[in-house]
C-alpha cells in the first residue's frame, strides 16, 4: 500500500542504515545490512554529549508538559464553568490570538528578554518558553471537553460538600481524560523535539537537548558518518513514540472529533 | 485560576509580539549614529535588499508547494483511512507517526535518502542502470525535496483533521448517490467535498501556517543551500540576528512573517465563509 510506504519509507531508512558500518552505506547499494552491527550505537553511547543532551532533553521536556498542562487544566476549567459574557471572550481571544504566533517569530525578541534576565544557558529558559508558548492550543483543547463534564454531577459533589479542587480532581479530570492524554502528548511532542528556542537560548553543552545535538553532529564529523546520524536519529524518535502508541488511541480521536479546530 | 496561565501567555508571547512590533520601527545597529525611532525604515530596505526578496521568493515557493502536495497527500490519505474497515485504528495511529518525529530527525533523514554517494535515491538509480544524481547541487531538486520533507512532516495532522470530517458524512448519502446514477467523482465533488468545507478550512490553514514558518527542516537539511536557493524568510531573519547582529532587520522580518499568517488565515476565513 502506498500509504504505508510514503510513511515508513524514510523511517526504516534510517532505522536499518543506522544497524551498517560506515563503510558498507559508503561501498554497498544494498537496502539491508550484510552483517547487522551495533557499533554506532555503541559509539554514541560512548558520547558524554548524548548522555548530556539525553538528561536535559527528559528533563525539561517533562517538566514544561507537567507544568503546562496543569496550568492548562486550571485555565480552560475557569473558562468551561466561570467566564461569562465580555470577561470570557477576552479571555478566549487571549488564549485564541497567541495561535497565529509562530515559534519562530518569537525567537528574536525572547532571545533579547534572555539575556536581560540573564538566563542564558539555564533550564529555566526553555522551560518557561516551552510552557508558555503550550498553553493556548492546550487550554483550547480542554475547554472543549470540560464543557462536555455533566454540571448536575459537579453540583451533586458541591453539595456534598466538595471543593473546587477536589471536584475537578475527582470528576473533571476523569472524564476528560482522553483530552488531557491529548495535551500531554502535544506538549511532550514540543518540548521533546523543539529545535530554533535551543538552539538561540544555549551555547554550551551543559543545557543542549537531543535535536540541537543531532543538529550538530552534522557538523562536528569530518566525513558525514551517516550509521551514526542514523543511530542517533532512531534513538532520539523511540522515546516519544513508545509514550504515544500508550495513548495514540485520545490523540487520535481527540484530532478526529475536531480538538484542532 | 484562569490568570496564572493567562498572565504566562502574555508575559512570553504578548511580550515577545510587542517587542517585535516596536523593535522593527527602532534603529538597533550598534555602530550607526541615529538609534532610535526611524518609522518604517527597516521595512523599506529589506524591500530593496535581493537577499530579502530572494528569501521571500523563497518562502512563498515552499509554501505553495507544501500546501498544494500536502492537501493532495492528506485528501487522499485521509479518503483511504476512512474508507477501509480492518485495522482502521492502527492505521490512524501510524498516519500520525510522522509529525511525532523531530525536525531535525525529519531533515536527516530526507538529506541521507538523498545525499549523493550513500543514499538511497542513488542506489535505487544506480540498481536500475541509470546514472547517479547530485541532489543537493540543484536548486530545484533540493526544493522538491524540501516539499516532501516538509509534507511528510505536517501533512499527518492535516489528514487526521479530514479523517474527522470524512467519518462524519452519512453512508446513505452515498448510497442513495449511487442508486441515482452518480459517478464516482461526481460524488466527490458534490457531496463530500461540500461536507467536508470546515474540516478543508482547518487543514489549509494548518498547512500554511506550517510551512510559511519552516526553519526547523531547513537549516538541518539544506542550511539554505544550494546558495541560497532554499534561504527561506525565517532562516534569514535568524540569520541576521544571530550571525548579523542586523536586529533591526531581522525584528522587520519577524513582523512580515506574522502578517503573512494574519493575512493567510484572514483570507481562508473569507473563502471558506458559508455563502
Amino acid at each position: 500500500m502506498l500509504f504505508v510506504v510514503w510513511i515508513l519509507l524514510p523511517l526504516s531508512w534510517v532505522f536499518i542504515s543506522s544497524f551498517k558500518e560506515q563503510l558498507e552505506i559508503y561501498t554497498s547499494r544494498r537496502f539491508f545490512p550484510v552483517s547487522p552491527s551495533l557499533a554506532a550505537y555503541l559509539q554514541i553511547f560512548a558520547l558524554r554529549q548524548f548522555w548530556t543532551s539525553l538528561t536535559n532533553s527528559v528533563f525539561i521536556s517533562l517538566t514544561s508538559t507537567l507544568l503546562a498542562v496543569s496550568l492548562c487544566v486550571l485555565a480552560a476549567y475557569g473558562f468551561a464553568r466561570y467566564a461569562s459574557g465580555w470577561w470570557k471572550h477576552l479571555l478566549l481571544l487571549m488564549i485564541l490570538l497567541p495561535r497565529v504566533v509562530p515559534r519562530i517569530s518569537l525567537v528574536v525578541p525572547l532571545y533579547d528578554a534572555v539575556v536581560a534576565a540573564g538566563l542564558l544557558n539555564t533550564h529555566t529558559s526553555l522551560i518557561i518558553t516551552y510552557t508558555a508558548t503550550a498553553i493556548p492550543l492546550g487550554t483550547w483543547i480542554l475547554i472543549g471537553f470540560f464543557e462536555l463534564v455533566p454540571r448536575e454531577l459537579e453540583e451533586c459533589a458541591a453539595i456534598d460538600g466538595a471543593s473546587i479542587a477536589r471536584i475537578i480532581w475527582r470528576i473533571a479530570i476523569p472524564v476528560a481524560w482522553p483530552g488531557i492524554m491529548t495535551v500531554f502528548v502535544l506538549t511532550l511532542r514540543e518540548g521533546w523535539n523543539e529545535f530554533p528556542f535551543v538552539m538561540a537560548f544555549t551555547t554550551d553543552m551543559g543545557t543542549r537537548t537531543l535535536p540541537y545535538q543531532l543538529f550538530l553532529l552534522k557538523d562536528s564529523l569530518g566525513i558525514q558518518d551517516w550509521s551514526v546520524i542514523s543511530a542517533f536519529t532512531v534513538l532520539t524518535i523511540v522515546p516519544i513514540l513508545v509514550v504515544y502508541l500508550f495513548v495514540q488511541r485520545h490523540v487520535v480521536a481527540s484530532i478526529v472529533s475536531g480538538a484542532l479546530k | 485560576m484562569i490568570l496564572p496561565p493567562v498572565l504566562l501567555v502574555a508575559a512570553v508571547m504578548g511580550y515577545g509580539v510587542t517587542v517585535a512590533i516596536i523593535s522593527s520601527l527602532q534603529d538597533l545597529n550598534v555602530m550607526s549614529v541615529s538609534q532610535g525611532f526611524v518609522g518604517l525604515a527597516n521595512y523599506l530596505e529589506l524591500f530593496r535588499n535581493p537577499r530579502f526578496i530572494n528569501s521571500l521568493i523563497r518562502t512563498l515557493t515552499l509554501a505553495a508547494g507544501t500546501v498544494a502536495l500536502g492537501m493532495f497527500v492528506s485528501l487522499n490519505a485521509a479518503l483511504l483511512l476512512s474508507r477501509v474497515a480492518a485495522l482502521r485504528k492502527s492505521l490512524n495511529a501510524l498516519a500520525l507517526v510522522p509529525w511525532l518525529v523531530s525536525a531535525v530527525a525529519v531533515a536527516m533523514m530526507f538529506r541521507f535518502m538523498f545525499v549523493g554517494n550513500a543514499g538511497l535515491a542513488n542506489n535505487i538509480l544506480e540498481q536500475l542502470g541509470l546514472a547517479p544524481v547530485w541532489w543537493f547541487i540543484s536548486p530545484t531538486l533540493t526544493t522538491m525535496i524540501l516539499v516532501v520533507a516538509v509534507t511528510w512532516y505536517i501533512a499527518p495532522v492535516s489528514t487526521i483533521v479530514l479523517v474527522g470530517g470524512l467519518t462524519m458524512i452519512d453512508r446513505h448519502l452515498y448510497e442513495s448517490a449511487a442508486l441515482e446514477g452518480a459517478s464516482k467523482p461526481r460524488i466527490f465533488w458534490s457531496i463530500t467535498l461540500p461536507l467536508i468545507r470546515p474540516m478543508m478550512r482547518v487543514s489549509l490553514i494548518w498547512l500554511t501556517f506550517a510551512s510559511f514558518n519552516q526553519f526547523d527542516v531547513v537549516l538541518p537539511a539544506t542550511g539554505g543551500g544550494p546558495g541560497q536557493s532554499t534561504e527561506v524568510m525565517a532562516l534569514f531573519m535568524y540569520r541576521l540576528a544571530f550571525d548579523g547582529f542586523e536586529f533591526s532587520a531581522a525584528y522587520a522580518i519577524t513582523v512580515l512573517l506574522m502578517s503573512m499568517n494574519v493575512l493567510a488565515g484572514l483570507v481562508y476565513t473569507l473563502l471558506f465563509k458559508e455563502n
